[in-house]
């Protein structure tokens, strides 16, 4: 029996119309198992490819956080990428600047936070020590204070000191500063914590100061917060801030905290307790260095 | 994404390679090939582009931990990954139904495309087949679209493109041909998608 031509079921399949078919085509396709299961299967392909006809656009872009957090799960150097992304879509991500020398890792741009960019967005209320200060990510339950008491006193007892001398130095305003990674560390479970969180931290020099740019991951759902702190090694812990949704968060660090002496950070699991000291529950935890 | 120009089958087997052997740079190749494919599935099947983010985030994850796995003989590193996705979106249909009181009912509905939003087994498969069309040659798909979506038959199209009879036809045969052959390898309900690498934490 001689099958029907390939290119005549490719028509078939299209649903070209029957009009002056050849009546033999038609005979035959109605007698010839094979040929039918083929115009069976090609129109399943056919059916499928209308289909596609919403997704003709180019394939829309994860945001680059989402690299980020897969660099951090799974330990991946900061730098395994093969060019270097376009601008990214994200609106509160304006398109790069000045500057191309990256001596920062690109972990920066997966945080989305480019220190040294000056912004009128009032945010919150902060501390006088750091006038102009974009605060983005910050998710600050309300009536929370960011830090222990004795460091509030303390930035508030230098605050006019400290200003004074910024203001004759303003290293925010050199909008050429190219941030520079000063110290990072990866951060590990503590005993008895959840196996499998994992996250990196990074202490960024930057035009307006120094910030330290976390990023978590398999921390586990819970009612409440993780917060980020760093720590003496002894008995003092100061609060740096809130990790947001996205288990990220870039938090300015105060111009007088010292990273040399407060070089352990931890994250701690908080409920919305009122208490604003360390829960004693940490979860992951890493040595600073340089 | 960067720019996909037609992979050649070699640019595939050196990924490959690099892949299994374990080569910390290939993933964020991958990544910018694959990844927003992947990231589709996610945005046509679930709520929220958080929650496709955390797909994307996860089967990428676990492509990596699970490249052992990764049998090239079973189908191209696209299917094998969407169907890594597939799993992690169902996974996560099935935690909604859990803890939001989706019926059951809608969510085997979803899962099995009965309804008119398309599960992830008939996402991954147009995917799969969107893949292929963007490797066809510029003349040959376009003919294949004007067939597709334009609905014109193969004289109409000969007609709008200039294009032989012969040629036209030749173009719709072996162009269908070749994304029933790629879903035939890469979709959902085999290949090398259908097994292995993936569940949600």
């Amino acid at each position: 029996m001689q099958h029907t031509d390939p290119d005549q079921l490719a028509l078939v399949a299209l649903g070209e119309s029957s009009d002056g078919d050849d009546p033999e085509v038609v005979t035959h396709l109605r007698q010839c198992a094979l040929c039918q299961a083929e115009v069976e299967a090609l129109r399943f392909t056919v059916d499928l490819a209308r289909e596609t006809v919403g997704l003709r656009t180019e394939d829309p872009r994860p945001p680059e956080a989402v690299w980020a957090r897969i660099a951090a799960e799974l330990d991946l150097p900061a730098e395994s990428r093969s060019d270097p992304p376009p601008d990214d879509a994200r609106p509160s991500d304006p398109a790069h600047g000045a500057s191309d020398e990256r001596t920062a890792p690109d972990f920066l741009n997966a945080v989305g936070r480019r220190p040294g960019e000056a912004t009128a967005d009032g945010g919150n209320p902060e501390p006088a020590a750091r006038p102009g200060r974009r605060l983005e990510r910050r998710v600050v339950p309300a009536g929370r204070r960011r830090w222990t008491r004795s460091v509030t006193a303390l930035v508030a007892a230098v605050a006019v000191g400290v200003v004074g001398t910024l203001v004759a130095v303003r290293p925010w305003q050199n909008g050429t500063t190219t941030p520079t990674v000063t110290s990072s560390a990866r951060l590990r479970p503590v005993t008895g914590g959840p196996g499998g969180a994992s996250g990196r931290v990074v202490v960024v020099q930057g035009g307006s100061g120094p910030e330290l740019d976390v990023t978590a991951a398999g921390l586990p759902l819970q009612q409440g917060y993780y917060e980020v702190w760093v720590f003496d090694g002894e008995q003092s812990m100061v609060s740096v801030g809130v990790l947001g949704g996205n288990s990220a968060a870039s938090l300015p660090l105060p111009l007088t905290l010292d990273l040399r002496r407060y070089n352990v950070v931890d994250i701690s699991q908080e409920r919305y307790d009122g208490d604003q000291t360390h829960s004693q529950v940490s979860v992951l935890r890493g040595t600073l260095t340089d | 994404m960067t720019d996909r120009a037609r992979p050649s089958p070699d640019d595939e087997r050196v990924l490959v390679e690099r892949f299994r052997r374990g080569d910390e740079t290939v993933l964020r190749e991958l990544y910018d090939r694959y990844g927003g494919l992947v990231h589709r599935l996610g945005l046509s099947c679930l709520s929220s582009h958080h929650e496709a983010e955390d797909v994307t985030q996860a089967t990428f994850v676990a492509a990596w931990r699970g490249r052992a796995t990764y049998d090239p003989e079973r189908g191209t590193l696209a299917g094998w990954l969407l169907g890594i996705a597939r799993r992690q979106v169902v996974d996560r249909l099935r935690v909604m139904r859990r803890e939001h009181g989706i019926t059951a009912a809608a969510v085997r509905q979803a899962e099995a495309g009965h309804s008119e939003e398309a599960g992830p087994e008939r996402v991954v498969d147009r995917l799969v087949v969107l893949d292929e069309l963007r490797q066809l040659s510029d003349e040959q798909r376009r003919v294949v679209e004007l067939a597709f979506f334009d609905d014109l038959t193969h004289v109409q199209i000969a007609g709008v493109t200039g294009l032989p009879l012969g040629t036209v036809k030749s173009h719709l045969r072996r162009g269908l041909a070749r994304l029933r052959n790629r879903w035939e390898v890469d979709g959902a309900a085999h290949g090398s998608g259908s097994a292995g690498v993936g569940r949600a934490r």
